[in-house]
C-alpha cells in the first residue's frame, strides 16, 4: 500500500510537473494561432523527454551519481565546461521566465503590476529553496500543479467540434494565413520547450537527492512513462483551449491574461481560481527546479558538495550559485524585459542547446563501466539515435528560422 | 470581415517583429503596417472579449483590467513602430496614416473602457466602440 502511495505520488506529481511558463505560452500561442495542426509536435517532445529522463533517471540510480558529474568525468573539462555553458545560460532564462510568470499570475488576481511581484516571487523561490525538504517542495508544487487540469476540463465545457481538432491535429497543414517558415520556427519552439535542458538535470539530480537505486527503477520508470505522456496531454488541451475561442477571433496570444480567457469563458471564477493555483503551482516549481539545476549543474561540475539532502552550511557554494542565480534572474526581469518574451526566446535557445544536453546522456547511458548490465538495449539506443538527429535538425534550424521567420512573425 | 490573416504579431511585440525584419534587410513598409494593424485586432478582440466575460460575471475586474492593461501596452507598441516607419511612396504614407489613426481609435476605445472599469460606471456603450474600432483597423490592414 505504501509502495501503490508512492508511485501514485510520482506519477501525480510528475503530470503537475510536467507544464511551465514555456510550455505553457508556447502551446497557447500556437494554439492561438496554428489550432491543433502543431499537436504532433507535442507528441514528438513527449517522447523525446521520456526517453532521456528515463536514461538519466537510469544513470542516477545505476550510479548513484548525477548526470552532471559524469559528463565532466567520462568526456572531459572542455566537453562538461560547453555543457555547463549552454545549460546554466538557458537555465538562468527560464529561471527568469517562471519568476515574472509568477508575478504576472499574481497580477492577474490582484491587478497590481508585475515589477512589484518580481523581488517578492524571487525571495520566496530563496526561502523555500533555503528551508523546505527536497521532497516537500516538488511534491506541493507538483500536486498543486495538478489544477491545471481546468485546461482539459475547460475544453470538454467550451464544446468544441471534436472532429475538427481531430482533423487539425492528424492532417497538419499550415493555415494559409501562416508562412511555412513560421510554422517550422514554432514546431522548434515547441519541441524545445517540451526538452528543456533543466528538466532532465533536476531529474537526474533529484533521484540522487532522494536516493534512488537499482530497486527504484520500476518506479521511475512509472513515473516517466505514465507522468510525462498525461502532461503532455495538458499541453494539448492549452493549445486546444486556445484554439476554440481564440483563433477563430484573431486573438493571437501574446500576453498571460490572453492565455487566460478561454478557461474563464468556458468556467467562470471558480475555473479561473482552479488556474490561478495550477499556474502559481507550476511556475513556482518550476523557479524552484530552475534554481535548484543551476546550483546542480555548477556544483557537479566544480565537484562541490550539493544537494538538498545536506545542510547548507554543509554545501555553502551550491547554496550561493543558487542565491547568485536568482539575483541575476530578477535583475534580467527587472530591466523591464517582458517575462513572455523572456519565456520565448528561451524555449527556442533551449533547442539550440539540445544536443550538448542530450548527447551525453545517450553517451554515458552506454558505458558500462558506469552503468554495468543497465546499459541502453537496442531499441532504446536506436529510438535514441533518431532523436539525435531530430534534436541536431531543431538546434542548427532554430536561429536561422528565427531569422528568417522575423522571430514567428 | 474578419481578418484572416491571425498571424498578426506574434512573439513579443511589433518592435521585436520589426527589430527581426530588419535584421533580415526585408523590412517592407507595407508589412510592417499589415503586422501592427493585426496586432491592434488582437488587442482589441482580447478586450471585447474581456469585457463580455466581466459583464456576464465569468470574469474578475483585475482579470479584466490587466486584459485591457496589456491591450494597451499592444496598441501603444504597435502605434510607436507605425509612426517611426518612413514610407517611401505616397500610397504607402497614406495606409501608414491609417493604421495610424485606425490605432489610436482603438487606443482611445480601451482606454476609455479601462478608465470606466475603474471607476464603476457604465460598461455599455464601450463594446461597440471596441466592435468600431476592431472594424477600422480591419479596413486599415487591408
Amino acid at each position: 500500500m505504501k509502495k501503490l502511495f508512492a508511485v501514485a505520488l510520482g506519477v501525480l506529481t510528475a503530470i503537475g510537473g510536467f507544464v511551465d511558463i514555456g510550455d505553457l505560452v508556447t502551446n497557447a500561442v500556437v494554439g492561438s494561432r496554428f489550432g491543433m495542426s502543431l499537436a504532433w509536435v507535442v507528441v514528438v517532445g513527449v517522447v523525446g523527454i521520456c526517453l532521456f529522463a528515463n536514461m538519466s533517471g537510469r544513470v542516477a540510480a545505476v550510479s548513484g551519481r548525477a548526470t552532471f558529474e559524469i559528463i565532466r568525468e567520462r568526456l572531459g573539462p572542455r566537453a562538461g565546461l560547453a555543457n555547463l555553458g549552454a545549460s546554466f545560460f538557458i537555465n538562468l532564462m527560464t529561471m527568469a521566465a517562471e519568476i515574472g510568470g509568477i508575478a504576472l499570475v499574481l497580477q492577474l488576481v490582484t491587478g497590481i503590476g508585475p515589477m512589484l511581484w518580481m523581488p517578492l516571487a524571487a525571495f520566496a523561490v530563496w526561502i523555500v529553496v533555503w528551508r523546505a525538504k527536497f521532497s516537500q517542495l516538488e511534491n506541493a508544487a507538483g500536486l498543486l500543479g495538478l489544477s491545471l487540469i481546468v485546461f482539459a476540463v475547460a475544453v470538454v465545457m467550451l464544446g468544441p467540434d471534436w472532429g475538427e481538432l481531430a482533423h487539425q491535429a492528424f492532417v497538419p497543414t499550415v493555415p494559409a494565413s501562416e508562412q511555412p517558415t513560421t510554422y517550422w520556427f514554432y514546431a522548434v519552439a515547441l519541441f524545445g520547450a517540451a526538452m528543456t535542458p533543466y528538466e532532465v538535470f533536476f531529474f537526474s539530480s533529484g533521484a540522487i537527492e532522494e536516493g534512488w537505486t537499482r530497486k527504484d527503477l520500476g518506479q521511475e520508470r512509472v513515473n516517466v512513462f505514465v507522468g510525462f505522456p498525461l502532461g503532455g496531454l495538458l499541453s494539448l488541451a492549452i493549445a486546444a483551449s486556445a484554439a476554440i475561442v481564440l483563433l477563430p477571433q484573431a486573438i493571437a496570444v501574446t500576453t498571460l491574461s490572453q492565455v487566460v480567457l478561454p478557461v474563464v469563458q468556458a468556467g467562470g471564477t471558480i475555473a479561473f481560481c482552479f488556474l490561478i493555483v495550477g499556474m502559481l503551482a507550476a511556475f513556482f516549481g518550476a523557479a524552484l527546479e530552475t534554481t535548484l539545476s543551476s546550483g546542480y549543474t555548477i556544483a557537479q561540475y566544480f565537484g562541490w558538495s550539493w544537494g538538498k539532502f545536506r545542510r547548507p552550511a554543509k554545501a555553502a557554494r551550491f547554496h550561493l550559485v543558487m542565491i547568485v542565480g536568482l539575483v541575476l534572474a530578477l535583475a534580467i526581469l527587472l530591466t523591464g524585459v517582458d517575462p513572455i518574451a523572456v519565456t520565448e526566446y528561451s524555449v527556442v535557445f533551449s533547442a539550440v542547446a539540445l544536443p550538448l544536453t542530450y548527447i551525453p546522456i545517450l553517451i554515458i547511458s552506454n558505458d558500462p563501466d558506469y552503468m554495468g548490465a543497465e546499459v541502453n538495449g537496442r531499441a532504446v539506443n536506436a529510438l535514441g539515435l533518431i532523436y539525435l538527429v531530430v534534436i541536431v535538425v531543431a538546434a542548427v534550424a532554430a536561429i536561422p528560422l528565427m531569422i528568417v521567420s522575423g522571430a514567428g512573425a | 470581415m474578419r481578418v484572416q490573416s491571425v498571424c498578426v504579431r506574434k512573439m513579443p511585440g511589433v518592435a521585436t517583429v520589426l527589430a527581426a525584419m530588419l535584421l533580415t534587410g526585408c523590412a517592407a513598409v507595407g508589412d510592417t503596417l499589415h503586422d501592427a494593424a493585426d496586432a491592434g485586432v488582437a488587442a482589441v478582440a482580447s478586450s471585447s472579449l474581456a469585457l463580455e466575460l466581466h459583464a456576464d460575471g465569468r470574469a474578475l475586474t483585475p482579470l479584466t483590467d490587466t486584459v485591457l492593461a496589456d491591450a494597451i501596452t499592444e496598441l501603444t507598441d504597435a502605434s510607436t513602430t507605425v509612426v517611426e516607419l518612413t514610407p517611401a511612396t505616397a500610397s504607402e504614407e497614406q495606409q501608414r496614416d491609417d493604421v495610424e489613426h485606425a490605432l489610436r481609435t482603438a487606443l482611445d476605445a480601451v482606454t476609455g473602457a479601462r478608465a470606466a472599469l475603474a471607476r464603476g460606471g457604465a460598461m455599455a456603450d464601450w463594446p461597440a466602440e471596441l466592435d468600431a474600432a476592431r472594424a477600422q483597423l480591419e479596413e486599415a490592414a487591408g
